[in-house]
C-alpha cells in the first residue's frame, strides 16, 4: 500500500469511528450484525464497512495484507495477537452502553512492535473529545524494488 | 403544518425531467464504482442494510409475499434477503430509472428465481409491499418544489401499487444548518407522515434512532 494512502485510510477509519453520528452508526451496526466478531477477520469486518482504499484494487489488497499480518504481530493484551486484540476491544466497545469514538493513528514497529489500545483524553491536539485509541503498529518498507534487493544482498 | 403536497399539481413534463436526471446521475454512479454500495451512493454493504432492517420490518413476519423494490439500484435487498431472510419466498420486482443500473441488476440476479427488475418508475403490477431506500436523498440541482413533488409522486405510486403497505427512508435534518448547497434532501418526519396519512389513506409507523441520521415510514394499508 503506497504512504500516501496510509493518512487517507486512517482518516476514513476516523471518520466512520468518530464523534456523534460515527460512533453511533457503528454501534448500531454493531449491535444488528455483530461486525466485529472472534468469528469474522478484521479484513472481512473492515471489507463490509468499505473502509480501506477505493479506487485502486491493488491497494486495497495491500491494506487487507496488511490487516492479515495483523495476526503474527504482538498487542499490549498480554498473549493475545494485535489482530485478535484490535477485534475483541472494538467489539466490547462497541457493545458498550455509552461508547467513546474511537481514534486510529499509527506507531512505528522501531518503537513498539505491538498493537497499543488506550482510552485517550489526549488523542488530538485540537479537541477536548475523549476516545478510544488505536495505534496500529507500522514499518517503513522500502519501496524500491532494486534498493530492497541490494539492501538484502547486502545484509 | 406549512408543508403543501405538490403531488396532484405536478406537471407530468416536469416529473419526467427530474426522473430522467436522476437516471443519469445514477448511470454515471453503476460506470464508475460497480455493483457495489458507492455504485448507488450508499457507504458500505453494512449501512444499506441497516437500512434494509427497517424497511422490511412493514413486512412483518410474513414468509411468502411479493415485493416491489423502488429505485432498486442493482438490487441489493436480494443479497440481504438470501443472507438474513433464506426461509422467505420473495417474489421480488426491482424498479429503477436508469437502464445501465437494471442491466448491472438484471447481469447479478438473473439467475434468481422470482426476481425481475423493469426500467421505470412505477409498478406494472400490484405487489403486497413496496420498498424505497434513499430514493428521496439525492435530490440533485432540483428545486425543493420539483423534488418534494417526486417525492410525493412517488410514495402516492407505492401506495397504488402495494396492497398492504409501503416503507421509505429519508434523511433527518443536521443539527446545524448545512445542507443548502450539497443537493442533499433533508426532512423532519412529520409532513411526510401527514402526507402518507391524510393523502394517501395509510396508517403510519415511524421507525427513527437505528444509529443513522434518518427515519423510516412504514404505512400500512
Amino acid at each position: 500500500m503506497k504512504d500516501v494512502l496510509v493518512g487517507g485510510t486512517l482518516d476514513d477509519l476516523n471518520q466512520r469511528f468518530g464523534p456523534a453520528d460515527g460512533i453511533k452508526e457503528m454501534a448500531a451496526l454493531q449491535k444488528a450484525f455483530g461486525v466485529f466478531s472472534p468469528q469474522h477477520s478484521l479484513k472481512d469486518s473492515l471489507a463490509l464497512l468499505n473502509i480501506g482504499p477505493v479506487e485502486n484494487w491493488s491497494e486495497r489488497r495491500g491494506w487487507y495484507k496488511y490487516l492479515e499480518s495483523l495476526k503474527t504481530l504482538p498487542s499490549d493484551s498480554g498473549s493475545q495477537n494485535a489482530h485478535d486484540r484490535i477485534v475483541e476491544a472494538l467489539k466490547s466497545h462497541l457493545e458498550s452502553r455509552d461508547p467513546l469514538p474511537v481514534h486510529f493513528t499509527a506507531h512505528s514497529t522501531a518503537h513498539n512492535p505491538g498493537v497499543l489500545i488506550s482510552p485517550s483524553k489526549t488523542a488530538l491536539a485540537y479537541s477536548t473529545q475523549d476516545f478510544l485509541t488505536i495505534s496500529l503498529p507500522m514499518t517503513a518498507v522500502e519501496k524500491d524494488r532494486g534498493k530492497r534487493r541490494a539492501g538484502s544482498a547486502s545484509g | 403544518m406549512g408543508f403543501a403536497c405538490p403531488a396532484t399539481e405536478a406537471d407530468a413534463a416536469d416529473l419526467a425531467d427530474v426522473r430522467a436526471s436522476i437516471g443519469r446521475y445514477y448511470a454515471g454512479k453503476i460506470l464508475r464504482h460497480g455493483a457495489t454500495p458507492r455504485g448507488v451512493d450508499w457507504t458500505c454493504t453494512a449501512t444499506q442494510e441497516l437500512r434494509f432492517v427497517q424497511l422490511l420490518r412493514v413486512c412483518g413476519a410474513a414468509a411468502r409475499f411479493s415485493l416491489d423494490d423502488f429505485g432498486c439500484g442493482y438490487g441489493a435487498v436480494l443479497g440481504y434477503l438470501e443472507r438474513w431472510h433464506g426461509h422467505a419466498t420473495v417474489d421480488y420486482l426491482g424498479l429503477d430509472l436508469s437502464a445501465t443500473m437494471v442491466r448491472r441488476a438484471r447481469h447479478q440476479w438473473g439467475h434468481r428465481a422470482g426476481a425481475r427488475f423493469v426500467v421505470g418508475a412505477t409498478s406494472p403490477r400490484v405487489a403486497d409491499y413496496a420498498i424505497a431506500s434513499g430514493l428521496f436523498n439525492v435530490r440533485l440541482q432540483e428545486a425543493p418544489d420539483r423534488w418534494t413533488a417526486f417525492i410525493a409522486r412517488t410514495l402516492a405510486d407505492m401506495a397504488a401499487t402495494s396492497r398492504r403497505g409501503f416503507a421509505a427512508n429519508f434523511m433527518a435534518p443536521e443539527d446545524r444548518a448545512a445542507d443548502e448547497e450539497t443537493a442533499l434532501y433533508r426532512s423532519a418526519p412529520a409532513p411526510w407522515i401527514d402526507y402518507c396519512e391524510r393523502v394517501l389513506g395509510g396508517s403510519v409507523e415511524l421507525v427513527a434512532e437505528y444509529g443513522l441520521r434518518e427515519f423510516t415510514l412504514l404505512v400500512r394499508s
